[in-house]
């Protein structure tokens, strides 16, 4: 059997584990459910300016902090800005937000986990203290202590973001890197006289990309939970922008009057975050059965 | 010191500060003052930071300790019961509150507990630590202990009443991650043979899961109440702020909105060493726990 798989073009290997891969995440029922969940939201964000009824940015003083109705579904803000059309902008921020920083952080965590893992000694010494000394803070200070010297704003935002998350990825990526190390056909892969890089990307890295791609989608996750803690604060997205954060700092000062303008982002939130933690454990299951909890 | 201040005075207030020196000359001398406790002083208020931090730390003790006393006993009791019945009602509901509990920003589910319970039921306050007037005489800093001492139950009362809502709120996270961690390891331990065995020779099924499974199972849940203290820290600055809780957590956030770095500066420092602390506290304690472990 093993013979015959080895004979097999390497397209329709590919194909193979791709289909086996779909055929056992289908079967996870909630994954699937969140995996539609979120290409709807991303949808939603792309489309924000045909979706949304109103323009989030207009303000309509009359009609300030007024609950949910058949004109507003969601009410108005503080400012009379509608909040479903502010929550579906918000969906493009958050969404921006996750993506970027997860893949900035995902890419540095690679480069860096994988040239630890390979060269090892001092290189991986260097860098692993280095993202040791990182993780002994706690994710979140640390975004905050970056933002307060890079200053407010998304851009900075998503850097803070992407440069906390790094450890992570560059651990994961080192403790693969030196499991798959030791196999013969990395030995063979040297013997026929491949360079370092092409074996690290060729050879080494399409083995890790599982763990790479379930942290990641979890990562994103918690990217948009710090994301939204940075609005909260004040120190992310400024006003005007609409973003689920800074819209929940906001509605803060009008707990008493008019609740809902911290109900509505809020739940957004949670709703996207659940999404991609079940999508997670749901890709995780589908990817590695042996990572199964 | 203004925009009419003469070159001179400038130049002294420089001289003062030490700006004049070296960068390296400035970055030692700052890291030997805070081997010395002395973290400099607020843009703010003047006052040393190392005293402000100090007198606002119990207020953020007592929420953190609260908060994870309420995360390990709820999370450990739920976890179990989801075990013993896995794929029953409790099990499913527990473990969607679970999952819930980890994608829900804690500062939301504080103001939705304080729209809830202090706004529309008026049961709990709506924020700060004490009502005005009754704070107990400072002999720890803890005013629940403060007013147990001195006998003081009003104060008492008002302040159980003011640490509900943010320990729960700050709790909830913790409390789903424990949950969680708690059904799997137990369902993992409830498979192993001497379970078996227990049960053969006819153990009450209270004996098996609370003295032979239980046991067991709770050592990795160690591990990940100590972590969850470290997180606790970092959520506090959070739920402080939701709650104008007077920490060191709300104290980071007005110092950062005041761009007062020395303050900040300071408290990233002390909470990042409580975390280090409570991590290293949490790996000797491995040792007792599990007598495999040995570190040499």
């Amino acid at each position: 059997m093993a013979q015959v798989n080895a004979s097999l073009p390497e397209a329709e290997k590919a194909y193979s584990f791709w289909k086996d891969f779909w055929r056992r995440f289908r079967r996870n029922r909630v994954a699937l459910a969140s995996l539609i969940f979120l290409v709807i939201l991303v949808l939603v964000a792309l489309l924000a300016p045909w979706l949304a009824p109103y323009d989030p940015y207009l303000g309509d003083m009359p009609n300030a902090l007024q609950g949910p109705s058949q004109e507003h579904w969601l009410g108005t803000d503080e400012l009379g800005r509608d909040i479903l059309s502010r929550i579906i902008y918000g969906a493009r921020i958050s969404l921006r937000v996750g993506f970027l920083a997860v893949a900035i952080a995902k890419t540095a965590g690679v480069i860096l986990g994988s040239l630890a893992g390979y060269y090892g000694r001092w290189v991986d010494n260097l860098i692993m203290r280095f993202m040791d000394i990182m993780l002994a803070f706690p994710s979140l200070l640390l975004a905050i202590a970056f933002m307060v010297v890079l200053g407010k704003g998304v851009e900075n935002a998503i850097i803070a973001i992407a440069i906390v998350s790094v450890p992570e990825y560059a651990r994961i990526v080192r403790g693969s890197v030196l499991s798959v190390k030791e196999n013969t056909y990395i030995e063979a892969a040297r013997a026929i006289g491949n360079s370092d890089l092409r074996i690290i990307f060729r050879h080494i890295l399409p083995n890790v990309l599982a763990p790479i791609i379930v942290r990641g989608t979890l990562g994103i996750s918690t990217a948009i939970l710090d994301t939204a803690a940075l609005g909260f604060l004040g120190l992310g997205v400024q006003p005007p922008y609409a973003e689920w954060g800074s819209m929940l700092g906001a509605g803060r000062s009008y707990l008493f009057n008019a609740p809902h303008l911290v109900t509505f982002p809020g739940i957004a939130i949670t709703l996207t975050v659940m999404a991609f933690n079940l999508l997670g454990d749901g890709l995780r299951d589908a990817l590695d059965p042996r990572l199964r909890r | 010191m203004g925009q009419h201040a003469t070159t001179e005075q400038i130049e002294a207030l420089r001289e003062e500060l030490g700006l004049n020196d070296p960068l390296y000359v400035q970055f030692g001398r700052f890291l030997w003052d805070i081997l010395h406790g002395d973290f400099g002083r607020s843009l703010m208020t003047r006052a040393p930071v190392a005293q402000e931090i100090f007198s606002r730390f119990p207020a953020t003790i007592e929420l953190a300790l609260a908060a994870m006393l309420i995360a390990a006993t709820v999370g450990i009791i739920v976890g179990v019961i989801a075990a013993v019945k896995q794929y029953s009602l409790f099990d499913y509901l527990s473990m969607i509150g679970a999952l819930a509990g980890v994608s829900m920003p804690i500062f939301w589910l504080g103001l939705m507990l304080i729209i809830i319970f202090a706004v529309n039921l008026g049961w709990l306050p709506v924020a700060g630590r004490i009502d005005i007037g009754l704070e107990p005489q400072h002999i720890t800093g803890f005013f629940i202990l403060d007013s147990i001492l001195t006998r003081n139950w009003p104060a008492l009362v008002s302040a159980l009443k003011h640490l509900v809502l943010p320990a729960v709120a700050l709790a909830c996270y913790s409390m789903a991650i424990i949950a969680r961690m708690t059904r799997s390891t137990m369902l993992e331990v409830l498979r192993q043979d001497y379970i078996r065995t227990a049960r053969a020779k006819g153990l009450s099924e209270t004996s098996v899961v609370y003295k032979h499974a239980l046991r067991n199972a709770l050592i990795p849940v160690v591990t990940v109440i100590g972590l969850q203290t470290g997180m606790l820290l970092s959520g506090a600055v959070l739920t402080e702020t939701v709650f104008s809780w007077p920490g060191i957590g709300s104290l980071l956030v007005n110092g950062i909105l005041a761009a007062d770095y020395p303050l900040v500066q300071a408290t990233v420092i002390v909470i990042a060493s409580v975390f280090v602390i409570v991590n290293l506290i949490v790996d000797i304690l491995y040792v007792y726990l599990d007598p495999r472990i040995r570190y040499s």
